[in-house]
């Protein structure tokens, strides 16, 4: 027992592991630049009218506070003829251009060179504060050749530039050595290369340790510095508690509601099959079943609070339950304002939980120990109360297991719809958003929920009933 | 034997339960404004004739503007206010992108402005003025290739993976040493050629090469060896299995939207099918175990059949009823889920109208009930009806389960 229950628990942490490399990995896949995305709407440093020098000195500044400039993992494996260490360029395009020109040309000094010859001009050449016109013209261009990643097209670029240099005479001048630095990288970088080495044709390998994004986001979940979210700078552990607590009491409520009352018509329904109110039921509940939370939800807001037929509920968020003076109050409007998503989101799961329950019953019922219980004249009541619903919980478990996850989770749909600010939205929020802050504490919160009641569900089984042998077979 | 009937029609309950009858009819409704519905609704008449000249606009390229270069003195020819010398329109003359300027927003059904009966709007217009009839039978092609298409790839993926964990568990795939070694050296190969300076597709055909010829020339003959390796298949597909589990849906279904790079109701698909194929691997997993169990299956064991055979002979094809019982509980998840989707607004681009989105339209007007009404319907009788299908050919499965067993 102890030692099953220790190999669950390893398996358990190793499917924690995979899952948040997985969800690191993928999180890092979403095309676009979070960066880019903040600086543009958030950073008034950063405009379009700023040269590109400020703008990437912005850019710098944003990654290195949130520590993307880090390499991703904590080693890499690459081709041989990529250098070591692209992680720390910035921004992204700047990167994905180096990058371009290496896989093409497979001369990484050459690129490497190229880059640093154009960082450099735009370091020597962009106008601090006060815009010069000429200067503008030089920073441009090394900023259009740094974000250029076919090789042909950079060559346009430099010569476009070399033109417009060459008609002023006093600017040629001054920045005759630059060009042509730039020049010879660029002869370099179009000459194919034809002989790689061993070296180059192997992968490498590099190791960077833990000073990485992975591993500073998984330390981030436990470490006691609080996580601030990308949005608006707030505790991200506090924001999800906040949404947890809305989640806990609405899908709360739902599941109590579904479990109590579907347990009940089940029974009873298993117990009366065939009767013309079972078959009322049963119909009804069978068109529960179909029914989509959203469109009760909707059909529960035009009806019942729109004001176009009754005007009973409010139709949506929590009211003004702060401003309530007595507890009663408090639950009063708390009441009105959750009684249509907690019955929205009960009827479904109610409906399934009385199936489930009846079809377990109807089970029971025709099992050898029935009759044999009958025989001895045992009441059927007595039957029905001490042995038949007893042994037809049995799948409940299951059930019930299953669904703690989802507890948990939130219903996005019926949150969106009631606008309670519960997990599902803030989680769908949050990723619309890229606040990763947020979103990788409620990723590695459900899982770890998911996967614990995996090993709950065994357990309570095995508790249940002792004829199950192993954990998990 | 005699007692088996043959009807025309071999559609599971279709004989023995007028609800399902009821219901394959509903669903045939759908199919077919799923197949024809732009020959149903839509703003192009069949035919029509202008200056003496024929045009067959709906079956043709023929467009407005054409038509309004090729006939000045009609400039401009708009499908609904030209008069044409003769014309014979589709049932519902409105497509679901078609805006009717004579109609505003929000027109109430059954209404119509000015003009012709014909134009009137049967279930009334949204916020653009968009025929909602029109956008329904859209609706009903959309919801039916997600819902099919993806729980097909579901089954796809899912039947090998189940029924291989079933089968062959976590010590009945055996291996010898000489296999494992090959097995790892073609890993390396593949590392090894993935990280050379070669174009990807040289890399992609190089690679397919080592792996055949792996197989090929040294795995199939290497199998004379003592088998001491099991592979833990079950545990390998049961803990994939529970990795995508553990995810929240949301989750998967944002990132993998935005990853994917085509766009369209195909990363929808996509995107639901690889949410929805855990189940069916492990529902696949469930039947063949109990498959294994049969005395004709331990017997054909025993009668040294290769295991290969009996899987692909004599337990897939019997697990195929129950399997496709869950396929078709899948395809009504999968349909709910894809209008979930839409009514959120992800996934579908923004033009594209199907039943989601135009519930999600009435949220911003309380007063437009057939936004929230007609949609919302054909949603449910779908799942309805799906519903009540699988329903029924469960208890026909579980009939003739007991007849088997006697």
């Amino acid at each position: 027992m102890f030692r099953s229950l220790l190999r669950r628990f390893v398996q358990a942490f190793l499917l924690l592991g995979i899952i948040s490399l997985l969800g690191f990995g993928l999180s890092k896949l979403v095309p676009g630049d979070e960066i880019l995305d903040y600086l543009s709407i958030d950073d008034p440093r950063y405009s379009s009218a700023s040269n590109p020098l400020a703008q990437r000195k912005a850019y710098a500044a944003v990654a290195a506070k949130r520590g993307l400039d880090k390499p991703l993992f904590y080693f890499s494996v690459r081709p041989g003829y990529f250098p070591d260490s692209l992680f720390h360029i910035v921004p992204e395009s700047d990167r994905q251009s180096l990058k371009n020109w290496i896989r093409r040309s497979k001369q990484k000094d050459a690129a490497l060179h190229l880059y640093r010859d154009l960082r450099n001009g735009l370091a020597r050449t962009c106008p601090d504060s006060e815009s010069s016109n000429h200067s503008n013209l030089m920073c441009e261009g090394f900023s259009e050749m740094l974000q250029q990643p076919n090789l042909f097209e950079l060559q346009h670029a430099y010569l476009r530039l070399k033109n417009d240099v060459a008609a002023d005479s006093m600017l040629s001048a001054q920045w005759e050595g630059l060009l042509t630095t730039c020049r010879s990288d660029l002869d370099a970088l179009m000459s194919p290369n034809k002989h790689l080495s061993v070296r180059e044709w192997l992968p490498a390998f590099s190791w960077y340790g833990t000073d990485n994004q992975y591993h500073q986001w998984i330390t981030g979940l436990v470490s006691v510095q609080p996580l601030t979210s990308l949005i608006d700078g707030r505790d991200a552990l506090k924001k999800i508690w906040e949404a947890l607590k809305w989640t806990l009491m609405l899908n709360g409520w739902a599941f109590i509601l579904a479990i109590v009352l579907g347990m009940s018509i089940g029974v009873w329904a298993g117990t009366n099959d065939g009767r013309k109110l079972e078959k009322l039921i049963n119909i009804i509940l069978f068109a529960l079943f179909a029914l989509p939370s959203f469109w009760l939800a909707t059909l529960m807001i035009y009806f019942l609070s729109s004001g176009e037929w009754l005007s009973v509920f409010p139709s949506g968020g929590l009211g003004a339950y702060r401003d309530a003076t007595n507890i009663f109050q408090r639950w009063g409007i708390l009441f009105t304002h959750l009684t249509l998503p907690v019955l929205c989101l009960a009827l479904g799961a109610l409906a399934y939980v009385s199936r489930q329950m009846k079809q377990s019953v109807q089970h029971q019922w025709i099992q050898p120990y029935v009759f044999s219980l009958r025989s001895q004249g045992i009441s059927e009541k007595t039957i029905l109360r001490k042995h038949v619903v007893k042994n037809a919980l049995f799948p409940m478990i299951t059930l019930i297991g299953g669904s703690l996850p989802a507890l948990l989770s939130g219903s996005l749909i019926v949150e969106v719809i009631f606008s309670i600010p519960g997990m599902g939205r803030l989680l769908f929020s949050s990723l619309m958003a890229r606040d990763w802050p947020v979103v990788f504490p409620i990723l590695m919160m459900v899982a770890t929920i998911t996967v614990l009641s995996y090993i709950i569900t065994d357990v309570v089984y095995k508790w249940a009933d002792p004829r199950v042998k192993t954990l998990g077979s | 034997m005699s007692r088996i009937r043959h009807t025309w029609i071999a559609l599971p309950g279709w004989s023995s339960s007028v609800s399902a009858r009821i219901a394959w009819i509903f669903l045939f409704l759908i199919a077919f404004f799923a197949l024809f519905g732009p020959m149903v609704a839509n703003e192009k008449p069949y035919f029509c004739k202008l200056d003496g000249k024929r045009y067959y606009p709906l079956f043709s390229q023929v467009s407005e503007s054409g038509l309004s270069k090729a006939h000045p003195n009609h400039s401009p020819v708009t499908w609904r206010q030209t008069s044409f010398e003769s014309v014979w329109r589709a049932p519902i003359p409105y497509s679901h992108f078609s805006i009717d300027p004579q109609a505003k927003s929000y027109q109430q059904p059954l209404s119509y402005a000015q003009g012709e009966v014909r134009f009137r709007h049967w279930l009334g217009t949204d916020v653009l003025g968009r025929d909602v009839l029109a956008g329904m039978i859209r609706g009903c092609r959309v919801s039916l290739l997600i819902g099919f298409g993806s729980m097909l790839l579901a089954l796809l993926i899912g039947i090998p993976l189940g029924s291989a964990a079933a089968f062959w568990g976590d010590t009945n795939w055996r291996i010898s040493f000489s296999q494992l070694v090959q097995g790892m050296l073609a890993a390396v190969f593949v590392f090894l050629i993935w990280f050379t300076p070669l174009s990807l597709l040289v890399k992609m055909v190089l690679t397919m090469a080592t792996l055949f010829s792996f197989w090929y020339f040294l795995w199939r003959k290497g199998s004379d060896g003592r088998k001491r390796f099991a592979v833990p298949l079950d545990q390998i597909v049961m803990g994939i299995i529970s990795i995508i589990d553990g995810f929240p849906g949301i989750f998967l279904i944002l990132i993998l939207v935005a990853i994917i790079p085509v766009k369209g109701w195909v990363v929808v698909m996509f995107t639901i099918a690889l949410l929805r194929w855990p189940g069916m691997a492990r529902y696949m997993r469930a039947e063949v175990f109990k498959m294994t169990e049969t005395n004709y299956v331990k017997a054909a064991q025993i009668a040294t059949i290769p295991s290969k055979q009996i899987l692909q002979k004599h337990i897939i094809p019997f697990a195929f009823r129950p399997v496709m019982i869950a396929f078709i509980f899948g395809v009504s998840s999968a349909i709910l889920t894809e209008s979930s989707l839409s009514f959120l607004g992800i996934g579908l681009p923004t033009e594209e109208i199907n039943w989601g989105r135009l519930l999600a339209q009435s949220r911003n007007n309380f007063d437009a009930w057939w936004l929230v009404v007609f949609p919302g319907a054909a949603i449910f009788f779908t799942l309805l009806s799906l519903y009540t299908i699988g329903n029924v050919w469960q208890k026909i499965q579980m009939k003739t389960d007991v007849e088997i067993q006697r």
